[in-house]
């Protein structure tokens, strides 16, 4: 018997009590579609949360800070600080499932930009290094090794830097941070800095002009309020402000006092600030995390507040999940009761089969096939529905949850979610029920004995 | 030349709550290519339950029924599928056909069970079916057609994949007379023009008449074997046989 054969005589038996198969068929059609929607939801909710995290920063990078190690959990230090060295750096490129490191100093100037006065937080990067961090610009270029003077900016740079003469007035008071300024303006432009010494106050601040070549994308990610500047240079202004030999035997005093309290041991100058440690993924992020944090290392990871987030929706997905699969599980018994009322009625009739030459092997195959079809079409109408409830649900919950999901400037966030997989899935499963369920009947269906079969009259 | 079917000591018995009921008893038997078997005799002389264990559709509680050598008794099921769909076929009394399928997909079944594609399976059940003067009934459903039309649909579905011995049980047991004779003509013919194997089973004497040779049934038992072709009649004593089946 040929399959196609096999597929004719199955579809053609479930319909001979259309009823009865069309209320198994509904039976499946609710079960695929509370396990597609419940799915969905969790899913939905997953990823929303997911997105929202992601737009406060990159879930694969780890931060190594100045300082000592904490407890994520507590918030707690512990332990001595670490000095973030070439050493620590090659020791990190040495970890498995790293991508780029890229160790940075950071100075934080005053500046004027054409007429208005402002702020900049400076961050020296090795400029491969930067380009290998999947920075990129929304506009102008990336730094090269042979820049020097030349920065880019992130998105809300301009936002720091203010007209001094409308300062209390309609600068601040009425656009203010809500200003939808972007630095893109900044572009080709040249800002000068007011390099001033931290420990002398008294002296006067060297000027110092730097021009914007790129503006960063990523509106509200971490580094849209920094600029980036070439390692050299930022170490070289940075000498100049923290010169100890401007200071006062008054300060230098202080300045130990202060290291004493905070139970850190003098810090090398030559010390990065920073370190930046692009991982391959969210897991290899929270390993490197946890090894570096167990090593004494200031260490900052928005993969750490995944974890619970994780946990958190699995959680939630586990028994929206279970939901729906008790509904399909009854479904799956409606099915079997199905098949085995329908081999009850056909029992004559497949002792007629089995005569005229259909083997076991058709017989069973005739009726997993049926129990499969009961199946797939549950599946796939229940799947069609899943799509339209979904579309509904996200209408209607769009505007409730919508400003609570999303982050700043994103789209509103859909709440069902039923990603290809889930369709596949769906079917798949409700195909599978289907064969399980028919099992047992079709196996009594292939066992029966033609000639018992044809006597029960 | 070994005989087309031989029979060997074959023996079926059913339990029946407490009670062991013996319905065929001990036969032995050997039908040659071509003949026209008749199983004569009343009901409950298990005559139906040695026809089913000759085509194999029952397993014998003891004995052997061998088909061209081979001792189908013994076969698996997976390969007893086959064996049916080569050399046998069934006529029923109750017709037995699949109410939802017209006269030709009845017809193509044997052929769907064999793998053969739809086009090519009806094209021959139509033809089969015009041949035995149901051309104009090929859509129908069982149940629009009347019992003599029913059973020559049966019969094409039995004819369809030219088997070598065709088992009749009580074909004609539900028709009229005019009927009955247009259904033992098709038949007759298949035997004396293709030389097909008839073993039929009935409790009409009239339709005897053609056959080549009448097996008596009486009790599970065979009594009397008459040769029409040559008028010999062998009769068997049961005595003994009766006392062993006392004993259990």
């Amino acid at each position: 018997m040929n399959k196609l054969d096999i597929v004719r005589m199955a579809y053609s038996n479930l319909f001979r009590r259309k009823v009865r198969a069309i209320l198994t068929i509904v039976g499946v059609f609710i079960g695929t579609m509370a396990i597609v929607v419940m799915l969905s939801l969790g899913i939905g909710l997953d990823q929303s949360m997911r997105a929202s995290m992601e737009s406060w920063g990159d879930l694969n990078i780890v931060t190594v800070n100045q300082g000592r190690s904490w407890d994520p959990e507590t918030g707690e230090t512990m332990g001595e600080a670490q000095s973030l060295n070439d050493a620590a750096v090659e020791m990190i490129r040495g970890m498995s499932g790293i991508t780029a490191v890229m160790p940075s100093y950071q100075i934080g100037v005053s500046a004027k930009y054409g007429k208005k006065e402002g702020y900049l937080q400076l961050v020296g990067v090795d400029p491969a290094e930067f380009s290998k961090m999947t920075y990129t610009v929304a506009e102008g270029r990336m730094l090269t090794e042979t820049d020097s003077t030349n920065i880019l900016v992130g998105w809300q740079v301009v936002n720091q830097f203010w007209d001094p003469n409308q300062t209390g007035n309609e600068g601040m008071m009425m656009g203010g941070p809500q200003e939808q300024s972007n630095s893109l303006e900044m572009l080709e432009k040249v800002v000068y800095m007011q390099l001033q010494n931290n420990y002398n106050p008294e002296t006067a601040p060297r000027k110092q002009p730097v021009i914007v070549v790129g503006v960063l994308e990523g509106e509200f990610k971490e580094h849209a309020y920094s600029a980036y500047a070439p390692m050299a240079s930022v170490k070289k202004w940075r000498k100049y402000i923290n010169d100890t030999s401007m200071m006062t035997q008054e300060q230098i005093d202080q300045e130990a006092q202060w290291q004493k309290e905070a139970g850190s041991t003098s810090r090398d100058p030559e010390d990065y600030d920073q370190i930046m440690i692009r991982c391959q993924d969210v897991a290899a992020a929270r390993t490197v995390a946890t090894d570096l944090r167990d090593q004494g290392y200031n260490i900052y990871a928005m993969a750490d507040y995944m974890e619970g987030v994780e946990k958190q929706s699995l959680i939630i997905q586990a028994v929206l999940g279970g939901i729906g699969a008790i509904t399909l599980l009854v479904a799956s018994i409606g099915i079997a009761n199905t098949m085995v009322m329908s081999i009850y009625e056909r029992t004559r009739e497949i002792g007629v089969m089995k005569v005229i030459g259909a083997s076991v092997y058709d017989v069973r195959m005739m009726f997993l096939m049926e129990a499969g079809l009961i199946g797939v079409t549950g599946g796939v109408l229940g799947l069609g529905c899943s799509y339209g409830l979904s579309t509904i649900i996200n209408h209607f919950s769009g505007g409730l949850l919508g400003g609570g999901m999303a982050g700043p400037g994103e789209t509103a966030m859909e709440i069902s979610v039923i990603p290809p997989w889930l369709a596949l899935f769906a079917l798949i499963f409700a195909f599978m029920i289907g064969i399980v369920a028919g099992w047992y009947p079709a196996r009594r269906a292939a066992k029966l004995s033609p000639i018992t079969a044809i006597r029960n009259e | 030349m070994t005989p087309l079917i031989e029979i060997k000591g074959l023996t079926r018995k059913y339990r029946l709550g407490h009670e062991v009921i013996t319905a065929v008893k001990d036969v032995d038997l050997t039908i040659d290519a071509g003949e026209f078997i008749c199983i004569l005799g009343p009901s409950g002389s298990g005559k139906s339950t040695l026809l089913h264990l000759i085509a194999g559709l029952e397993k014998p509680t003891r004995g052997d029924v061998f088909v061209k050598g081979i001792c189908i008794n013994k076969i698996k099921e997976r390969d007893m599928a086959l064996f049916r769909r080569r050399y046998m076929a069934f006529i029923f009394q109750a017709y037995n056909l699949v109410p939802t399928f017209s006269s030709v997909e009845n017809v193509a079944m044997p052929l769907m069970f064999d793998g053969m594609p739809k086009g090519r399976r009806e094209k021959q059940a139509k033809a089969l079916l015009t041949q035995i003067g149901l051309g104009k009934r090929l859509r129908n459903k069982p149940t629009e057609m009347s019992g003599g039309q029913q059973q020559r649909v049966s019969i094409a579905r039995a004819l369809i994949n030219d088997p070598k011995i065709l088992y009749a049980d009580e074909p004609t047991g539900n028709l009229d007379t005019k009927n009955t004779k247009e259904i033992m003509d098709i038949l007759i013919e298949r035997v004396r023009e293709n030389g097909v194997t008839l073993v039929m089973v009935t409790h009409n004497e009239e339709l005897t008449v053609q056959a080549d040779r009448i097996i008596y049934m009486r009790d599970g038992e065979i009594n009397r074997i008459l040769d029409q072709r040559t008028g010999q009649a062998v009769e068997f004593d049961h005595t003994s046989g009766d006392q062993e089946a006392s004993a259990e």
